[in-house]
């Protein structure tokens, strides 16, 4: 315990007189907080704070339409217009005198023709049965929706906008499916009484720079610890330190220990710093305090698996390593290609579908996602435990991984 | 030291050749060190010095042979009670010269009081007390090496190992670590030692083991070694004279 405790005081002085890491570790990412949310506040607002606007023409004027017009409204993202349109209007020079960057036309019939479909999937799982089928059995070939976006928007925001609201008429198509087919067995709820249903993971806070940027850079500056923490590891190896160390029993893990520790908790101060910076800073340069949700403990939870993941990493590139400039540059180029994928940079929901898939390899991502569940969707522990399980599986393979590494390298 | 003291480390046939070097850097040798010697383990530059002492630590992993600590193959045993001073300054630069020598001793399990006595004792015996806040970046070469070996010493071993301790050290100060040496050996402390100032190992080793290519190529003492080589004059010329044969 007295070595543990030694290895700890160390760890801390070191880290306490190293100006330049610790403005690597808190200034810098303090910095570009503030920079990237401002950076990227307009062009996510586009999307967002003011609310995409939308021109809905409901022809339909049965469940299928006002449901849909009620859920855009739900959503916060959208604000909604319901124009009457002269029968000459040129619809593009309309949208863009209005501002509008898409528009939903529902045609008439299209409640019916949802029914319809029902209605043909009811026969059949009927005649499967030897039942006798009821009403028309042929299908609909009359188009739901349509949907027309302003040229302007760029390919991220019109894939965003197509799947949201490809999202809000798969889930009220299979409602009133659902209910139609109820109806015919005469019970259940009447199409009217249609509501929006999410489930729990709905956003409860619209995304917006802030709400992006704060988490995104917190654990983009936690990851950034590697230098640091690999540094220190390289120094002690060219300094003779780690020759001594060596030959004390148990050093080398309680060393290693120390670091994570320090690290860790370095972390969790990152974290808190940034989260600071959004509450008090960031309001006074005009734009939104971010907001986090109530869950604190389940925040300072996944700021230390993330913590944890990343100082892993750091002691794999300190020992890996053999000069300052492969640990700086090979840490650095890992972090910042790891945030890339990750969805720090560019949110997620804004790649194209390959590299939505590949973010998900990112421990950055991991953490993103469990801070977005945290402070977007307000969900608890089992929501995270997904995310924070990674993070301590990455963490715990990656040391494992170190440990090897080294004894390998005293066979050598 | 007697000549009929026990032996504290026994080297057997050790031999160590890494993978990407085609000749072995440490070619079977065996040796022992007697309690209370100073053995000077001298060689030019991949002589196969470093390796031997990383093995006799516990750092490198021989591909054959062993080392023996009281007669037992016991690497936990004589880590506890061993003491190293590597070539290069195992300091923290940052850290003020108090805060390394306790970081040292709480490593090697000693507690506060203890580790500050120690610290005390040897801070006084180096002349270094009123430097004890100083950090260790602002100190001269000759009061690093010092310090150097202090942290070697906070948890008395009973083998010290020094390689090359008073590599860029005035003469002053070199000339105190080495009557520090002498008083410990006289105290009964076992040293392994390498320098490549051969005048210093002629005045401190009881014996000397000279390497050349990872061999064994003589081991005597000073005057042994010149009689058995032939040749009168210092340890220098002796060690010339091995090694050119």
């Amino acid at each position: 315990m007295i070595a543990v405790r030694a290895a700890l005081q160390k760890e801390f002085l070191q880290l306490l007189r190293d100006r330049s890491g610790l403005i690597l570790l808190f200034l810098m990412p303090a910095i570009l907080v503030i920079i990237m949310s401002l950076l990227q506040d307009k062009a996510m607002k586009k999307l967002n704070d003011d609310g995409i606007s939308i021109l809905v023409i409901d022809e339909d004027r049965d469940s299928l339409g006002r449901a849909f017009v009620e859920q855009l409204q739900q959503t916060q993202m959208f604000d909604v217009h319901s124009d009457s349109l002269a029968p000459n209007t040129e619809l593009s020079a309309y949208m863009a005198a209005k501002g509008y960057l898409a528009y939903v036309h529902i045609p008439p019939g299209s409640t019916a023709t949802v029914r319809a479909g029902a209605q043909l999937l009811m026969n059949k799982v009927m005649g499967s049965f030897g039942m006798p089928a009821s009403g028309d059995s042929s299908a609909p070939q009359a188009k739901i929706i349509d949907v027309e976006l302003d040229p302007t928007l760029s390919k991220a925001q019109s894939m965003a906008l197509e799947s949201g609201f490809e999202k809000i008429l798969l889930n009220l198509q299979g409602q009133i499916m659902v209910s139609s087919m109820m109806k015919n067995g005469e019970r259940g709820p009447s199409l009217t009484m249609l509501k929006l249903q999410t489930g729990t993971r709905k956003l409860t806070i619209v995304p917006n720079s802030v709400q992006h940027n704060v988490p995104a850079w917190t654990i983009f500056s936690m990851f950034f610890i590697i230098i640091p923490l690999a540094s220190s590891m390289v120094n002690e190896r060219r300094e003779g330190s780690l020759f001594r160390l060596k030959t004390i029993q148990h050093a080398i893990r309680n060393i290693m220990l120390a670091k994570v520790v320090v690290y860790m908790v370095v972390g969790v101060f990152q974290m808190l710093l940034l989260l600071l910076i959004g509450f008090l800073i960031i309001p006074l340069f005009g734009l939104p305090a971010i907001q986090t949700g109530e869950h604190y403990h389940l925040i300072i939870l996944t700021s230390i698996c993330i913590a944890f993941a990343s100082s892993s990493l750091g002691l794999l590139f300190g020992t890996l390593a053999k000069t300052h400039q492969q640990a700086t540059v090979g840490g650095a180029v890992t972090v910042l290609f790891l945030a890339a994928i990750g969805g720090v940079w560019v949110p997620v929901y804004m790649m194209p579908d390959i590299m939505q898939k590949i973010s998900l390899i990112s421990p950055l991502n991991w953490g993103l996602e469990a801070f977005h569940d945290l402070f977007l969707r307000g969900t608890g522990f089992s929501f995270i435990l997904n995310e924070i399980g990674l993070l301590l599986a990455f963490g715990s393979l990656v040391l494992l991984l170190t440990i090897k590494i080294s004894q390998y390298r005293n066979t050598l | 030291m007697t000549l009929d003291a026990p032996i504290l480390i026994e080297v057997k046939n050790l031999y160590k050749k890494y993978r990407h070097r085609t000749v072995p850097a440490v070619n079977g040798i065996s040796f022992h060190i007697q309690k209370g010697q100073i053995l000077g383990l001298l060689g030019t530059n991949g002589a196969g010095k470093t390796t031997t002492l990383s093995m006799l630590c516990g750092l490198v992993e021989p591909d054959s042979g062993e080392v023996l600590y009281h007669g037992k193959r016991d690497m936990v045993a004589l880590l506890k009670k061993l003491g190293t001073v590597p070539q290069d300054l195992a300091l923290y630069p940052n850290l003020t010269v108090a805060e390394n020598l306790r970081f040292f001793g709480c490593l090697h399990g000693l507690s506060k009081g203890d580790c500050q006595q120690e610290m005390d004792h040897w801070l006084d015996k180096f002349d270094m007390s009123q430097l004890r806040n100083a950090r260790i970046d602002h100190l001269s070469g000759g009061q690093k090496r010092k310090i150097n070996l202090a942290a070697a010493l906070l948890h008395k071993p009973e083998f010290l190992v020094l390689d090359e301790p008073t590599v860029g050290v005035d003469i002053h100060s070199r000339k105190r670590i080495l009557e520090i040496l002498q008083e410990l050996n006289a105290s009964g402390l076992t040293i392994l030692y390498t320098s490549h100032y051969l005048e210093e190992a002629e005045r401190l080793c009881h014996s000397i083991l000279v390497m050349d290519e990872g061999s064994v190529v003589a081991h005597g003492s000073p005057e042994e070694l010149a009689r058995q080589h032939n040749v009168h004059g210092s340890l220098d010329d002796t060690f010339f004279h091995i090694i050119q044969k």
